[in-house]
């Protein structure tokens, strides 16, 4: 189906359009989530935001780019979002501590090897995502989709809004402070 | 060269952006050291990792899944709404707000229409004798302002 008829009928409500679209993207939007939440519970949650954000709000999808760059641009942000609340939520779960309620609710992240998995490998990706999640955001951003999306810079610029120009600084900087970030890691550990 | 000025070059080195001296003397460094070699590989095993992966595979159901979201959040938003503007929380709404409408239209009227203001002129008619207006009045004694039943009982105590 061409995309552009695909998107009108998709916000004339047609339910059929919408499935079609929801079962191409949705393993891309799902990857998305999950590069930058590291969390395949947080990842399902949130591509399903973004699915519903697409389909309330694609009248306001202009056209002027491609709706893959629209549907990266929507998993950044709401993965971002996400992120950020729950960051709220672990300051408040601090309080709890504080207060000496109960804190079951406060579960780790799972980041234990599964049996059969290389440990090592484990280990590394665990390193990666924690350096990763402490370079500033866009830093983070621009090399989460550069490097696991395999995007070019161009389409990076475009959806993150920003010059190629500044798309190459990121990652550069990026790079490097990663780099320092891994190294600190392994030293300690 | 210690580690410590290794492991500040180690990015570069693995960039090989090192001069031809400088990558030969860091990696003289590492094959010699344990600790180094160790640090050299995992940032290199984790910098692997950095490239695009098949990720998560494709969810069977994620539609319907989806679809099931979508449906519990707008029956939620309905009956929230369906609160909000049933009869039962608007019309109470609106026959106060017209009954209060009404008693405030009512105190414009009397405020303002001269023909209201006509019972004062009881007091302006100097032709109006007191004692006839006092006789008049005068049914207003203390007991109409008493209830049935107080009334009835002094009755009865006077018998
Ligand atoms: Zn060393």
């Amino acid at each position: 189906m061409n995309e552009k008829i695909l998107l009108e009928k998709i916000a004339s409500k047609d339910e059929q359009a919408f499935q079609f679209f929801v079962e191409k993207y949705h393993q891309m939007v799902l990857n998305i989530c999950n590069n930058i939440l590291n969390n395949f519970d947080d990842a399902m949650d949130i591509s399903q935001e973004v699915f519903i954000k697409i389909y309330e709000s694609i009248e306001s999808f202009r056209g002027e780019s491609k709706i893959t760059t629209w549907l990266y641009r929507i998993s950044v942000n709401k993965s971002l979002n996400h992120l950020r609340s729950k960051k709220r939520q672990k300051w408040f779960s601090g309080m709890d501590i504080i207060f000496n309620s109960d804190n079951d609710k406060n579960i780790p992240e799972d980041v234990s090897p599964k049996p059969g998995e290389n440990i090592e490998i484990e280990e590394n990706k665990k390193a990666l995502h924690l350096a990763l999640n402490k370079l500033p955001k866009k830093q983070n951003i621009a090399l989460t989709l550069n490097n696991f999306e395999g995007l070019t810079y161009k389409e990076i610029a475009e959806i993150m809004e920003i010059s190629v120009t500044e798309v190459g600084v990121l990652i550069n900087r990026g790079k490097k402070k990663l780099k320092t970030l891994l190294i600190d890691y392994f030293k300690n550990n | 060269m210690d580690c410590k000025r290794v492991k500040k070059l180690l990015p570069d080195f693995l960039e090989l952006n090192l001069t031809e001296d400088l990558q030969q003397k860091v990696k003289t460094h590492i094959d010699s050291c344990e600790y180094c070699t160790k640090i050299y590989w995992n940032l290199k095993q984790s910098l692997d990792l950095l490239k695009p992966t098949a990720g998560i595979a494709e969810q069977a159901f994620y539609y319907e899944r989806l679809k099931q979201k979508m449906e519990n959040r707008l029956e939620s938003k309905n009956s929230l709404l369906s609160v909000i503007f049933s009869k039962k929380l608007v019309q109470p709404v609106i026959y106060l707000s017209s009954i209060i409408l009404a008693v405030y239209i009512g105190i414009l009227i009397g405020s303002n229409n001269p023909s209201f203001t006509q019972y004062s002129e009881i007091e302006a008619d100097e032709n109006i004798n007191p004692i006839e207006t006092f006789a008049e009045y005068s049914y207003l004694n203390d007991y109409e302002i008493e209830t049935i039943e107080n009334l009835i009982t002094e009755s009865d105590d006077d018998n």
